[in-house]
Formats: C-alpha cells, sequence, structure tokens
C-alpha cells in the first residue's frame, strides 16, 4: 500500500482545536486519552477481584455497589473508543493501516519493544499525578487558560528534551 | 441555550457519553490524518528532523481558546462553568518531568498511542500494554502516593483568575506563550539542519531543556507569590 501525505499542521492544529473547543461546548471539560487505560486496568483487575478495585481509595469511587462494567461508563473510555475508530477511518483511508513497528533501521525490534513498554509504564504513572496527558491535561488545559496545562506541557518538555539523547538509538 | 451544554443541564449524561465517542472520533482521525500516529514522525521533533508536533500542539491551543474568545463574548458559553483538573503543583511537576522522560523513550503519548493501536503499529500496542501495567502499579500502590498526590492543591487556576482580569489578557498571555515558542523552536530547528552535527543537536536538546525549567520555576514562583493558599 502507498502511503500518501499527510495534511498540513495548519489544518491539522486547526481542526484539533475546534474539536476540543467543541468538547468544552458540549460537554463542559475537554478531551483526553490517559483515563482510559487508567480504568481499563481497573477493570481488568476487578475481573479478578472486584472487592480489591471497590476498597482502593483511588477506584472504589467508580464502582460503588455497580456491576464492574460501570468501571468502562466512563467519558474518557468513551473518548478512546472514539479516537480508536477515527484513528481506523483515517488510516484505512490515507492507505496507512498495515501491521508495522516504528523505529529506525537499523534500531533492534526488541529494542523498540522494551522502550515502548517502559515508556509505557513511565507516561501511565505519570499521568495519575499530573491529572491528565499531553490531550487531556496540556491541550486541554492551555486551551482553556489553564495555567495547569501549560505548567505541565513545559515539564513534559524539560523531561522529553533533557533524556532524548538516551533514546535516540530507536531511530537510527 | 447556553453552554456547556452537559453541565447546564441541557443534555443528559448518555448523551454526553455518546457525543464524547463522536467527539474523540474527530479527535483521533485529525491526529492520525496530520501523521502523529506514528511514534517515528512525533520524535522527529525531539531530533530536529521538523517542528510538526510544536506547529500543531500551538495552533490547536491558539485556535481553542480563540473560539473560547468569540463564543464567550457572544454569550454563547458560559466560561466560568466549564471544568479544568484542579492544579496540583508538587504532583503535576513530578507527572511532568516523568512523562516527559516516557515520553522520549517511547516516542508516544496516550491519545496518539490510540490512533497508533488503530492503524496496526505494534509498536503503539506494547506501550498500551505498558500503559494498563502503569496504570495498575499507581492503583496498587494509592495507599502510599496518596498523601503526595493530593499535595499542593491550588484549586482551578486560569490566567484571568490568577491576574483578577479578563479571557482576553489570558488569550493575549497564551499567544505569547504559544507563539514565543513556536518561533523559537522554528528557528532552532532551521540551525539545527544547517550542518548537522551530534553534537549540535545534543547541545540544542539541553538548551531547551533548560529552558523550558526555567519557565516552570517561573510559573511556580508566580504561583507561590500570587496564590495566598500555595
Amino acid at each position: 500500500m502507498q502511503q500518501k501525505g499527510y495534511w498540513g499542521t495548519l489544518i491539522g492544529g486547526f481542526l484539533v482545536g475546534t474539536t476540543l473547543f467543541i468538547f468544552y461546548y458540549v460537554s463542559g471539560a475537554g478531551f483526553g486519552a490517559s483515563g482510559g487505560f487508567s480504568q481499563a486496568s481497573a477493570f481488568i483487575i476487578a475481573l479478578f477481584s472486584k472487592s480489591y478495585i471497590a476498597s482502593n481509595a483511588y477506584t472504589g469511587k467508580d464502582l460503588g455497589d455497580h456491576a464492574i462494567t460501570h468501571i468502562l461508563y466512563n467519558r474518557i473510555f468513551f473518548i478512546d473508543i472514539g479516537i480508536f475508530i477515527g484513528g481506523f477511518v483515517s488510516a484505512l483511508i490515507g492507505g496507512r493501516l498495515r501491521f508495522s513497528t516504528d523505529k529506525g533501521p537499523s534500531a533492534p525490534t526488541s529494542y523498540r519493544y522494551a522502550m515502548a513498554f517502559f515508556g509505557g509504564i513511565l507516561i501511565a504513572y505519570a499521568t495519575r499525578y499530573a491529572r491528565g496527558c499531553t490531550s487531556g491535561q496540556g491541550l486541554a488545559g492551555a486551551g482553556a487558560f489553564s495555567i495547569g496545562g501549560w505548567l505541565f506541557l513545559f515539564c513534559v518538555f524539560a523531561g522529553v528534551y533533557l533524556t532524548a539523547r538516551l533514546f535516540r538509538r530507536q531511530w537510527l | 441555550m447556553s453552554a456547556p451544554l452537559y453541565i447546564n443541564g441541557i443534555i443528559s449524561g448518555h448523551t454526553n457519553m455518546l457525543f464524547s465517542i463522536f467527539g474523540g472520533f474527530l479527535f483521533g482521525f485529525f491526529l492520525e490524518v496530520s501523521g502523529f500516529a506514528s511514534a517515528k514522525n512525533i520524535t522527529d521533533e525531539f531530533y530536529f528532523r521538523n517542528n510538526r508536533v510544536i506547529q500543531m500542539m500551538v495552533t490547536a491551543i491558539i485556535t481553542s481558546t480563540l473560539w473560547f474568545l468569540v463564543f464567550g463574548s457572544l454569550g454563547l458559553i458560559q466560561i466560568p462553568n466549564i471544568w479544568t483538573p484542579n492544579l496540583y503543583l508538587w504532583p503535576y511537576i513530578f507527572g511532568g518531568l516523568l512523562f516527559g522522560v516516557g515520553m522520549a523513550m517511547s516516542g508516544y503519548c496516550p491519545g496518539t498511542s490510540v490512533a497508533a493501536i488503530a492503524s496496526g503499529k505494534k509498536d503503539a500496542w506494547v506501550f498500551g500494554l505498558g500503559m494498563l501495567v502503569g496504570m495498575a502499579i499507581f492503583i496498587f500502590g494509592f495507599p502510599f502516593e496518596k498523601d503526595f498526590y493530593v499535595s499542593s492543591d491550588l484549586g482551578q487556576v486560569y490566567w484571568h483568575t490568577l491576574f483578577g482580569a479578563n479571557t482576553v489578557v489570558s488569550f493575549i498571555i497564551t499567544l505569547i506563550i504559544g507563539g514565543f515558542f513556536l518561533s523559537f523552536m522554528q528557528y532552532i530547528v532551521s540551525y539545527v539542519n544547517k550542518n548537522r552535527t551530534e553534537s549540535k543537536e545534543y547541545n540544542m536538546q539541553y538548551l531547551i531543556g533548560a529552558l523550558a525549567t526555567i519557565f516552570v520555576i517561573l510559573v511556580t514562583v508566580l504561583l507561590k507569590t500570587l496564590l495566598p493558599a500555595g
């Protein structure tokens, strides 16, 4: 499949910013993504022990007396479903839908997977303290005049640029 | 009919959930179609191959705040009624820095990873698995983390509430920070690409890291000075 060109960042940014505002207009809160992973993780744990999730001070409030599927009745989890469908449709239309691994030509695949896995752990853990990710805290915050959004974004940039050198080998 | 629709009770919780899928669809579509369902394209920013990530982010932020200004001045949205998370100062700084390290490692953030998972990127699947594990670690560790997690709560802080001003001032501040950051990064990317060397790349990474740290310190001092409870 041939890879078609991407849309420009000016139009892409305008559309994402407009989507963000529509979220505020309709829901009164911005978009987000990390919360869905948190709910999914709590749901998986609840499959093994509902009582643990119900008694945990962090997850208990999402469960209450409900069935465990209630954990997934969550605004951000629904947004993640939407992102999944949207990403799928766009990749399909653009001819970019295929199984592949993003990495540099000479980087070992196992190294790339290890970095993706441990990076995922760090990011997930970090989003709980930051109350969101680059979408739900960064863009949604800064796009609604929130100072916390900017503070978070520049902490992310500091973390990224001060350590990017260590992970450069993946992309060579 | 004044927005925000859900918070003002104009639409139901179920409708809001359905809308969330639709809104997420738009977000995921626009991310993928602009090339951000790819860790390679995202990390191009960190190594100065191009400036697309910052261009996209700054444009999105300025667009959204501009809509707030327009709709707010027409009385179509009640800006004080929107929800953003409370600012927990030290947890935000800790979380942001750790997030940055994770993003340099993995090349994804949660939103882009979902779009990448959908488009068949296997490294994004592994990233998603890592996310689930990371969330589980947080949940299991919560009894030990709770004190820090809820510490230094400054409430919902906006530029206009901090300065006792209106949203026009907030928009101007957004424009200044976004505009300056975007132009600075445009300059750095073109500077590195004029006879690129590895050490030049590293030096610029450190420069940006240092400047971002200074920004964080300045905002922290500002918050500590102007908010009595901080």
